[in-house]
């Protein structure tokens, strides 16, 4: 027990290891000294480049990091698929697709992008619930993802399309925020995603006791005293805001929702009253570290950190492919 | 009466026929009532309607005198634990853990685990002779433990009644016998118990009533000699079975073609 106690201590470390780190590289590498001196003094030199650019990067790639893997770690409890995320179930698609025709229209508020993309994610995931349901009736977890990535898949031609027919200029910055960049972080951004984010967060946080219930199947769930279906439209609608709020702030990214969870179940165990708070901590800590990467591999250029989580990701996914029996 | 049913019909959707049509049920404390049938006949069905868990044609199942439809999942699981015949082991868990999740229906808004829920827990993989396993991964268990592991939770929602479907249908003659002997000490203490189960040896042998069930139609039920004798076994299963009491219980041997009937031997 005394050892699980300690490897719990992991996914926060590496949150506090991967914040510090995150502020201190980037286009030019500021010392740790002067981070700390950039943080308390608004006089220090490294004040406005600390306070204005990275810290909201920082803060906002965690939080997309964590709810990320929070929306992951829920849906493979209620599809009973390790394998499931928001990428792969095709609300991430359907959030942008969302997003990208709310844009198309210039909308007036920045508000509208999540909420269009919101509308998005719901749509995706209704129909690839639908696509999973064999003969109509049973939820084949496997079905699921197949229809997951269909879905995805179309709408991402349908985005492309979109994005191919707008002005050369937004072109290019479309689709740097398609493959998922934190580079339009600011305060503001930060303050809308903490906005969608903050009330499903909570939630999902709380409805941890049901998530281990509901991932021995929907009867035995029932019959041990869960809400079955209430519990669902839960889920599926606190996931699908989440992964609104993330893709309307930073595009897609993929495989955090994937990876984060199993990796954190090895550390914690699966139980999801434990497990959530461990996976939001370490989806933070992969997010920060993976846009940390994206900023320093090919200076002065940044990578979109969507790209680094496929890099690192698909890898991932590949062995997991081979270890889960489905 | 704990659970009743009355005239419950059951319908697919597609299907010809009704999976249950006009059943009657009854199920009271201290009691231990077996639900047989050949495979499809509705015995499934039949607790599913019971316990609310599918929509009825037409009949009605209370519970503790009011329509189950009226029970929240949470107030029916305080009260009627069902071990079903099969759950999803997605996530690898431990068995204290897995035990636990029975305590689901009393916790606060929080669901967090308070000592009596820890005790309850201890006490029921006690009495399921299964707290030396309580640190294991439930999937590295065999399939006994893992049965006494799931008759474990059901105890730790302290119900009233005990609904079980085919526990004992992958176990061999030593773990079901040791499952049926727990399920009887459990009910000689005032437990009402529900035992789907394709096993009618055993069921003679443990049940107080059996209902036994043909294509979702009740063909006999009462007490176990009422109802397992050799016309009514034979014409249900569609198969000749012969029938002999052994230790005052009927017990029944299937026959082969051309097997020749002799008479019952002497008690020994």
């Amino acid at each position: 027990m005394k050892v699980r106690r300690l490897l719990a201590l992991i996914p926060l470390t590496a949150a506090v290891v991967t914040i510090v780190v995150g502020l201190a590289v980037g286009a030019t590498s500021i010392s740790l000294a002067d981070v700390w001196a950039g943080l308390v003094s608004p006089e220090a030199s490294a004040a406005v480049v600390v306070r204005q650019i990275r810290l909201p990067r920082v803060v906002l790639a965690f939080l997309v990091g964590g709810t990320l893997g929070l929306s992951g770690a829920s849906l493979q409890a209620i599809v009973r698929n390790p394998l499931a995320d928001p990428y792969l179930l095709g609300l991430s698609g359907g959030a942008g697709l969302g997003a990208v025709l709310a844009m198309a229209v210039k909308p007036a508020s920045p508000w509208i992008v999540p909420a269009a993309a919101f509308v998005g994610a719901m749509g995706a995931i209704a129909l690839v619930y639908r696509l999973g349901l064999v003969a109509g009736r049973r939820l084949d977890p496997r079905v699921l993802v197949l229809g997951g990535v269909a879905v995805g898949s179309f709408a991402a031609a349908v985005m492309t399309a979109i994005l191919t027919l707008s002005p050369a200029a937004e072109l290019r910055n479309a689709f740097l925020w398609l493959l998922g960049g934190l580079s339009a972080a600011s305060w503001k951004a930060l303050i809308i995603f903490g906005a969608y984010a903050i009330g499903p967060t909570i939630l999902l946080m709380l409805r941890g006791r049901d998530l281990d219930l509901l991932a021995l199947g929907e009867e035995p769930a029932q019959f041990l005293g869960t809400n079955v279906e209430r519990s669902k439209r839960m889920v599926y609608g606190a996931a699908s805001l989440l992964t609104a709020a993330s893709v309307s702030v930073c595009g897609i990214i993929g495989f955090v929702g994937l990876i984060v969870p199993h990796l954190t179940r090895r550390l914690v165990g699966p139980m999801h009253r434990t497990l959530l708070p461990a996976v939001f901590l370490s989806g933070g800590a992969l997010l920060v570290g993976a846009d940390a990467i994206a900023r320093t591999v090919v200076r002065p250029i940044e990578l979109p950190v969507g790209v680094v989580t496929a890099l690192v990701g698909v890898p991932v996914f590949a062995l997991l492919l081979r270890k889960v029996s489905l | 009466m704990i659970l009743k049913g009355h005239g419950l019909t059951v319908r697919y959707p597609d299907a010809k026929a009704p999976a249950l049509d006009r059943v009657d049920f009854e199920l009271a404390s201290g009691r231990l009532v077996a639900v047989a049938g050949p495979n499809g006949s509705g015995k499934t069905t039949l607790l599913r309607a019971l316990l609310g868990a599918v929509r009825v044609e037409s009949g009605h199942a209370t519970l503790r005198g009011r329509p189950v439809s009226d029970w929240s999942p949470r107030m029916m699981a305080r009260e009627i634990a069902v071990v079903p015949q099969w759950e999803e082991m997605t996530f690898p868990m431990r068995v204290r853990e897995s035990v636990m999740l029975g305590r689901y229906a009393e916790l606060g808004p929080l669901r967090a685990e308070r000592p009596i829920d820890r005790e309850v827990v201890a006490d029921a993989l006690h009495r399921c002779d299964a707290l030396h396993l309580q640190d294991r991964l439930t999937h590295t268990l065999s399939a006994g433990e893992r049965q006494r592991v799931r008759l474990a939770r059901a105890l730790a929602q302290t119900p009233r009644a005990l609904v079980l479907d085919e526990p004992t249908s992958a176990l061999d003659v030593r773990h079901e016998m040791e499952v049926f002997e727990l399920i009887r000490h459990l009910v000689d203490d005032g437990l009402a118990c529900l035992i789907v189960t394709h096993h009618l040896n055993v069921a003679a042998r443990y049940a107080d009533t059996v209902v036994l069930l043909d294509q979702g139609v009740v063909a006999a039920s009462g007490p176990v000699s009422d109802v397992l004798r050799e016309e009514v076994v034979s014409r249900v299963f569609e198969w000749p079975v012969t029938v002999t009491p052994v230790f005052g219980v009927p017990h029944m041997v299937p026959l082969r073609p051309g097997d020749v009937r002799t008479d019952p031997p002497a008690a020994s």
